[in-house]
């Protein structure tokens, strides 16, 4: 029977780098152009070795008296021949060769997850997007003329509406790069049109915050309302760009997802934090006026409101004494 | 972040705000320069005699670091017994009295070296202070509460700006009302440094103490009975550290407030209209008001506003000035804006601080803040109640108390009142009252 093997010259990090099938022998191995497999190492002998098939069948791998010898890589030895064994890895110079038989087992294919979420048909269908991108801009714009009651020209508010749209354009574009040099997918127009929805719906949330922060007297709740808020928006704007770009597994997106939200709320957090702690001489309240309608303001009596005030003095009588012994 | 979102526009404002107090105190010091150019024209009396004679009653104050002997304030005194007693403004070493372990106080004589002096007594809300020098007077004024006509001519003896001892011509303009503490309005050119100089008579009598300036001949002095009744509360004798005076300032401050902050301020008050509401107006005849009107330029909006406060201006420290109640009324009415607009608006009234800027961190805590929405009379409001401690002065407090109506989408009235320098009790005393005081017609 016709033996075949392929010789396989490995990078350092053990990657194939150039495969070779050798199926007549004797074959030699060196530097030089001659040889029937050429390895590009200084400290490899222009013939450094040779394969030759011996009487009884099998395959030898010998040295050619070469200046830095046949190394086994395991166990670690120097070796003149060596009988070729299915996966037996040698060295010679720095190089390392792995030599395999025709009948080599291969592990059977990895699912390609990347493949895997091609994208329902909305998310691409440019119409779709365009509507979209068109829905979420006026809506921005309508939030910035309502949110100022200055004078403002319309020209003030398109401005403003190009802004924002070119920042939301900058944004997609970074993720659309990336999509492309991870999964050789561009995508623009739905991550473009994904961020203006999703930027569109977390006004809707931050927007219902304010109302409900000026309702309900700002407390604990409505801060962890704001954090659950923001970490909620930024949670599925990672998730979806990462859906859209296409990387990682469903738990490697929900874990980075995760990690981006938790970072930002932290950074956020400590920064409020901060400005929390430090001294002002004027008071400035959390919450901005909203017109609702009378039955919505669940008024209470005045006695109500005065009668929790002394508790106040408590803690500043506190803050007063703590500061003082520092 | 709603507070953050807006913090740019605030850090703005600031900025508007500290620039426009530059501009103000550089024309105080642009107007006292003019003033001091065109100085009284001579009289017929000899002021050289006057200042050849008294002179010597006068010495500098000063306040020094202790490590490095170097002037921190410096002001004037004059001695009011054989003993080396004198009398100077409380402003003056008010320094030493907050960090006794850090500065020093010293006086010094015409010639001669700086002698160290101590602390015996103090009124801070006359800013007065009784010292004594380490060696007796060899010349003093005899304090008696001498009550001058309106008219008389006055001599004012200082250390202006450092400069050496100079006099000043003026005229006793009578006393200023307006304030609890009825000082004398000098019309005169006083100058920073001459703070805790007499202000006499031609023929030596003491008739106040210069204590600030106004600006353009505007002066004031606390009248001599003042430091009288100081010399008789104090132990003139048998001090020679000064005490501790943490507790003297406290309870001053204290029973300044009993007494011209009474409980029924706001109920006993006046009332004005604005708009269908009537409000807290003029509380008593120490409070001063005033009104104005805004329309925007685009006619967006236009607001009224109307602002009562008292003249009380107790000096604490460098940084710390109270004593002063605020009260003030926004109406803001709209035809152009619609509801959401507006709203926005609203809240920069609400938001809008106007209360005390003075205060340190080593003197105040930061403010605590509790906000209601509260029924009252039929309308709806949202109240906010803020509160900061003196950390020095146990049991004094800055207070503020806002309400905003609600429920009307053209109209808001933001209503304000500031207390500075009171009990935490007395503070939620007259924000209820306040919040009982407003009524709305229809």
């Amino acid at each position: 029977m016709e033996k075949i093997v392929f010789i396989e010259i490995l990078d350092r990090w053990g990657r194939v780098q150039e495969r070779v099938r050798v199926d007549s022998f004797p074959a030699t191995i060196g530097r030089a152009y001659s040889n029937r497999v050429i390895i590009d190492d200084k400290h490899v002998d222009p013939g450094h070795a040779r394969i030759s098939l011996a009487e009884d069948g099998v395959l030898y791998l010998e040295d050619l008296n070469s200046v830095n010898g046949l190394h086994l890589v395991k166990p670690a030895s120097r070796v003149d021949r060596i009988a070729v064994s299915p996966d037996l890895r040698v060295r010679i110079g720095q190089t390392v060769l792995r030599l395999r038989f025709e009948d080599q087992e291969v592990a059977p294919a990895v699912v390609d997850r990347t493949a895997e979420d091609e994208l329902p048909a909305f998310a691409t269908n440019p119409f779709l997007l365009g509507a979209s991108l068109l829905v979420g801009m006026a809506w921005f714009v309508l939030l910035s003329y309502l949110g100022s009651p200055r004078y403002t020209e319309l020209a003030d508010i398109l401005i403003k509406g190009v802004t924002t749209l070119l920042a939301f354009c900058a944004w997609a574009g970074l993720w659309s790069f990336a999509s492309r040099l991870l999964a050789q997918r561009f995508r623009y127009l739905t991550h473009l049109s994904f961020a203006v929805a999703l930027g569109a719906v977390f006004m809707v949330f931050a927007i219902s915050h304010d109302y409900l922060e000026f309702v309900v007297s700002p407390g604990p709740m409505t801060i962890a309302a704001e954090f659950a808020i923001i970490g909620a928006g930024l949670f599925f704007l990672v998730y979806g760009h990462l859906a859209i770009l296409p990387a990682l597994s469903k738990r490697g997106k929900i874990v980075s997802s995760a990690i981006a939200a938790v970072l930002v709320c932290a950074f956020l957090g400590t920064s409020a934090y901060s400005d929390h702690r430090k001294f002002s001489t004027e008071f400035k309240p959390q919450f901005s006026l909203k017109p609702v309608s009378k039955k919505w303001l669940f008024a209470k009596k005045p006695e109500k409101f005065f009668s929790a005030l002394p508790a106040m003095k408590v803690k500043l009588d506190e803050a007063a004494k703590k500061k003082l012994a520092d | 972040m709603t507070q953050q979102r807006f913090r740019w526009y605030g850090r703005f404002r600031k900025t508007i705000r500290f620039l426009s107090l530059f501009l103000l105190i550089s024309a105080l010091f642009a107007a006292q320069g003019q003033a001091a150019a065109k100085a009284p024209a001579p009289s017929g009396l000899d002021t050289r005699a006057i200042f050849e004679r008294y002179a010597d009653r006068i010495v500098k104050v000063q306040v020094v670091e202790s490590k490095s002997g170097a002037e921190s304030i410096i002001g004037t005194g004059f001695f009011v017994s054989q003993k080396g007693h004198l009398i100077t403004n409380y402003h003056v070493v008010s320094k030493y009295i907050q960090f006794p372990e850090r500065y020093k106080v010293q006086v010094l004589g015409r010639t001669g070296e700086p002698r160290d002096a101590v602390i015996l007594g103090i009124d801070v809300l006359s800013d007065l202070a009784v010292l004594k020098d380490s060696v007796p007077a060899d010349a003093y004024f005899s304090l008696t509460a001498a009550d001058l006509p309106q008219g008389t001519h006055l001599f004012s003896l200082g250390h202006p700006r450092n400069i050496s001892l100079s006099i000043v011509e003026g005229t006793h303009n009578g006393y200023f009302k307006q304030s609890s503490l009825k000082q004398i309005h000098f019309t005169g050119s006083l100058n920073p440094g001459m703070s805790g100089g007499p202000a006499i008579t031609a023929s030596g009598v003491v008739a106040g103490i210069n204590v600030t300036t106004a600006g353009n001949q505007v002066g004031f002095l606390v009248p001599v009975s003042k430091a009288v009744d100081l010399l008789s509360k104090t132990r003139l004798n048998g001090n020679t550290t000064s005490p501790d005076f943490t507790e003297a300032v406290r309870s001053q401050v204290l029973k300044f407030q009993e007494s011209t902050v009474p409980d029924d301020l706001i109920k006993s008050g006046k009332t004005v209209r604005l708009g269908n509401y009537d409000l807290p107006g003029q509380l008593s005849t120490l409070f001063e008001c005033n009104a104005d009107s805004y329309v925007e330029p685009h006619k967006l909006y236009e607001t009224v506003t109307h602002a009562c406060s008292n003249k009380e201006d107790i000096y604490i420290s460098n940084s710390l000035r109270t004593g002063s109640i605020k009260i003030q009324h926004q109406l803001i009415t709209t035809d152009k804006l619609n509801q959401y607009r507006f709203y926005n608006l609203y809240s920069e009234f609400f938001k809008s601080y106007g209360g005390p800027w003075s205060g340190s961190e080593e003197e105040l805590t930061k403010y605590e803040c509790r906000a209601g929405t509260v029924e009252h009379n039929g309308a709806i409001f949202k109240t906010l109640f803020c509160a900061r401690a003196y950390k020095k002065l146990p049991g004094v407090y800055d207070v503020a108390f806002k309400a905003a109506a609600l429920g009307d989408r053209k109209q808001g009235l933001v209503t304000s009142l500031y207390l500075t320098g009171v009990s935490f009790e007395k503070g939620m005393l007259l924000s209820r009252d306040y919040l009982e005081k407003i009524s709305w017609k229809k």
